[in-house]
This record gives structure tokens, sequence and C-alpha cells, in this order.
């Protein structure tokens, strides 16, 4: 009887060992594939939040200049640089619906731009906004019917390779670099 | 040729008032609070300096040049155009930053160079 409550003690507490090294086994693998997803997760937050800010500033930006255009071809063209020429054109510019819309989108364009730059880098911020060269030409046509030659799409997409270029390289060049 | 002096006003008027506010900025000194009252002390702070108002007063001037040659140009025109600006940035930042503008940053502003001159052979 005793005996066998030994017995039974001892391969109770053996499989208690075999069970604690299991589950610690068990924990580590846990906590390393836990790590892993953290880091997947997080740089696919970070793309969850950056991608969408990053269209919403390529629109908003050229939307902003769509509608001064907008507004300011309404307001007719301005020809004069004389002061008393000017103070009629400024009471239009600034009673025009139009020119305050596309002020607040340049304002909203700003604000985004501020916030992806507080997590994003400069360098990946900017080639990606080369391609707002590209929305302003979609947008004229949409919004306001402008007829785009092809020579102009030519030179709009030369453009935004030069922007993509210029945003590539190194955004600090005042200090010297370290690694040379 | 007022459409030349106004894109002028646009691209070095506007690259002027960045380069004058950022050295502004660069005199008031890194943010590190980002409490509403801190950042009304910040802004306050810059506007004492010199540099905050010239670069205010350029980028004024810049913004309102922009609204006067939209009112008989394209803005499919008109904003491809004034992407100048890249070039006149890298210009006053070496002339008046002493920042070092690298090779391969040149060769995308004369990329960008080239593509503005196609589209302002488009200007008719």
């Amino acid at each position: 009887m005793t005996l066998s409550r030994v017995a039974v003690r001892r391969t109770a507490s053996a499989h208690e060992v075999s069970n604690l090294s299991g589950t610690i086994v068990l924990q580590v693998l846990l906590f390393w594939t836990t790590q892993q997803r953290n880091h997947v997760t997080r740089t696919r937050r970070l793309q969850l939040k950056t991608i969408p800010l990053i269209l919403i500033s390529i629109i908003l930006g050229p939307l902003g200049n769509v509608f001064l255009g907008k507004g300011m071809k309404s307001v007719g063209p301005v020809t004069s640089a004389r002061i008393l020429d000017l103070l009629p054109i400024a009471s239009c510019v600034l009673t025009s619906g139009y020119i305050w819309l596309g002020i607040v989108c340049l304002l909203g364009f700003f604000v985004v731009h501020m916030l992806l730059l507080t997590w994003a880098d400069y360098s990946y911020v900017q080639p990606a906004t080369s391609l707002s060269y590209l929305s302003i030409a979609i947008l004229s046509y949409l919004v306001l019917g402008e007829m785009i030659s092809p020579l102009r799409w030519l030179g709009v997409t030369v453009i935004c390779v030069g922007v993509l270029l210029v945003g590539r390289t190194s955004p600090s060049t005042s200090e010297a670099p370290e690694h040379a | 040729m007022r459409e030349a002096v106004l894109f002028f006003f646009i691209v070095v008027a506007g690259t002027g008032g960045e380069l004058s506010v950022s050295r502004a900025m660069k005199g008031v000194g890194e943010v590190h609070d980002f409490r509403p009252k801190s950042i009304l002390r910040f802004v306050l702070q810059s506007f004492r300096l010199p540099w905050m108002w010239l670069g205010v007063a350029l980028m004024s001037l810049a913004f309102f040049s922009l609204l006067a040659i939209l009112s008989f140009r394209q803005v499919s025109f008109v904003v491809p155009v004034s992407a100048l600006s890249y070039a006149a940035g890298a210009f006053g930042a070496k002339l008046f930053l002493g920042e070092r503008i690298s090779r391969n940053r040149w060769i995308g502003i004369a990329i960008v160079c080239l593509g503005v001159t196609i589209v302002w052979w488009t200007r008719a």
C-alpha cells in the first residue's frame, strides 16, 4: 500500500518535472512568437496609419491648389500691380468661398504632413509626396476640366522622378557622415 | 514677362521665406514639450526674432503671387513649374545655411528642372 503510494508520488513528481520543462519550452516559444508578432504588428500598424495619411496628404495639398485656382479664375485675371487696382481684387479674393476652401485644404495638408513627420522619417515621406505632382494633374483635369497635353504629362512625370530622387538622398548633410 | 516675375516671387520668395523661418526656428531651439501652453509660448518666442517676420513676409508674397498667377494660368501648369523651388531650396541651403548637397540630390534637381522645362513648353 505504502510502496505503491510512494511509486505513485514518484511518478507524479517525474510527471511534474517533465510537465514543468514542457511548460518552460512552451513559454519560451510563446514569448518568442509574441515578440515576432509584436514586431510585425508594430510595422503593420505603422503602415496602416502612415499609408492612408500619405494618400490624404497627396490628395489634400493639390486639392487646395485646385480650389485656389477655381477661386482665382472666378475673380478674373490680375493684370495690374497698382495698389488701387489690387484693393477691389483683394476684397473679391477674401470673399470667395473657393479661396477659403483651398486655404482650409492646404492647412489640413500641413497638419497631416506634420502629424506624419512625428513618427515617419522625412526620407520616407518626401519621396511619397512626389506623387502629388501627378495628382495635381489628375485633379485639375477632373475638377477644373483642364486639357492636359501628352507633353505636359511627360513633364509632370519627369518632375515626379526628379522629386523622388531628391527625397531618396540623405536628409541631413550639414554634418560629416560617421561612416564614409 | 509678367508671369516670369510672378514665378520668380513664388520660387525665390517662397524658398527665402522657408529658409528664414528655418533660421528663426533654429534660434528658438528644439521643441521637447508639446503641451498647448508651451507651444503657444514657443510661437510667441519665435515672433520676437526678426528672421521670423522676414520669413512670414516672404511667404505671404509668394502666396499672393501664386494667387495672381492662378488667375490667368492653368493649375496643372503653375504647380509643376513651381517645383523649381527644389532647385532654389538647394542653392539657398548651400549658400545661407552651409548645407552640403550630395551628388544624387543635384541629379534629382537637374531632372526636376528638365521636367519644368518640358511643362514650360506647354504654356501656350
